[in-house]
């Protein structure tokens, strides 16, 4: 993670005053001096998204290959009716850059693949998987192991969802974790709308966390979150073996 | 004694008569999708062909894959 450099500008000391009472302009600084990559932008993606260009952080890159589709409004909150067939990380650009245009975002239309996906994770101090499939997720899962980079999961469906914070070296892999998953099984996702809101916002949670240095990750802790209980069981995870990160 | 299964989410543990299983075959015996849940024993993740014995309780969760 880089240090805490540069100042804030009378805008932002404005825009963030309601924060910076929380994490001081230091805290302050180091979100503005952080880079994130978001794999992602549909439900999951949009909550993160929103959160973290609102909130400050320096710089983003979002990579998505999908076109917006009627199907997906009812929870991809950054699109509206016409947005329709553009491509999604084309109007999340556009809509966050007049949410905040102090954040540097790089828009990337295109499919995550080994071939092109390290030149991303290696410019990013953290990365956030807001996938939607776990063909694609161990991809990036990989490329975070082999370059020592954060890993934010989440996953979302019905009414429930999982969000964890993979550190290599630290912790099992994504692949090794959920190494029982059919990796080439795609199916549409069946969500309520509000669940990837819900979790996408525990990513960004996991985010601020590993970015300012407080509180507790959930490092080898995965979170199952059930919105019908009200409740977040934290599953820990203390032993595991695994097929990539032992590679 | 019987193996003590924790599937999350649901408020009490179900309870399977056999001395010894393959994760696998529990799962099958729970009308669970292998694909679809994670095993924990202790902590320790399992998978298909480690076992569970007699007397021991596992932890059962599904994993979610949207986005």
């Amino acid at each position: 993670m880089r240090g805490v450099t540069g100042t804030l500008s009378p805008e932002e000391l404005e825009r963030y005053s309601r924060q910076i009472p929380v994490i001081g302009v230091e805290g302050q600084l180091r979100l503005k001096n952080s880079s994130i990559l978001v794999a992602g932008a549909g439900g999951l993606g949009s909550a993160v998204l929103h959160y973290l260009v609102a909130m400050g952080v320096g710089r983003i890159i979002v990579i998505d290959e999908g076109l917006v589709e009627l199907s997906n409004l009812q929870r991809q909150i950054l699109y509206t009716v016409d947005d329709i067939g553009k491509p999604k990380v084309t109007v999340a650009y556009h809509k966050l850059k007049k949410l905040n245009p102090n954040v540097e975002i790089t828009p990337v239309h295109a499919r995550i693949t080994e071939e092109i996906i390290d030149d991303y994770v290696k410019s990013v101090d953290v990365v956030v998987d807001a996938l939607d499939n776990w063909e694609t997720r161990f991809i990036l899962d990989k490329a975070c192991w082999r370059l020592g980079k954060p890993l934010v999961h989440a996953g979302v469906g019905e009414f429930y969802g999982q969000v964890t914070t993979i550190i290599p070296g630290k912790t099992p892999c994504l692949r090794c974790l959920f190494q029982g998953v059919d990796k080439t099984e795609k199916k549409p996702v069946i969500v309520m709308g509000h669940i990837p809101g819900l979790l996408g916002l525990l990513e960004v949670n996991e985010v601020v966390k590993i970015i300012l240095g407080v509180g507790e990750p959930l490092i080898n802790k995965l979170a199952l979150f059930n919105a019908k209980t009200n409740s977040m069981e934290i599953v820990e995870i203390k032993k595991f073996e695994c097929q990539v990160c032992h590679e | 004694m019987p193996v003590k299964v924790n599937i999350t989410g649901e408020r009490e543990p179900r309870i399977v008569e056999v001395s010894r299983i393959r994760v696998k075959d529990l799962l099958a015996k729970l009308g669970l999708n292998p694909t679809e849940y994670v095993v924990l024993k202790d902590g320790e993740i399992l998978v298909d062909d480690d076992e569970v014995v007699d007397g021991e309780a596992v932890t059962v969760f599904t994993v979610k894959s949207g986005g």
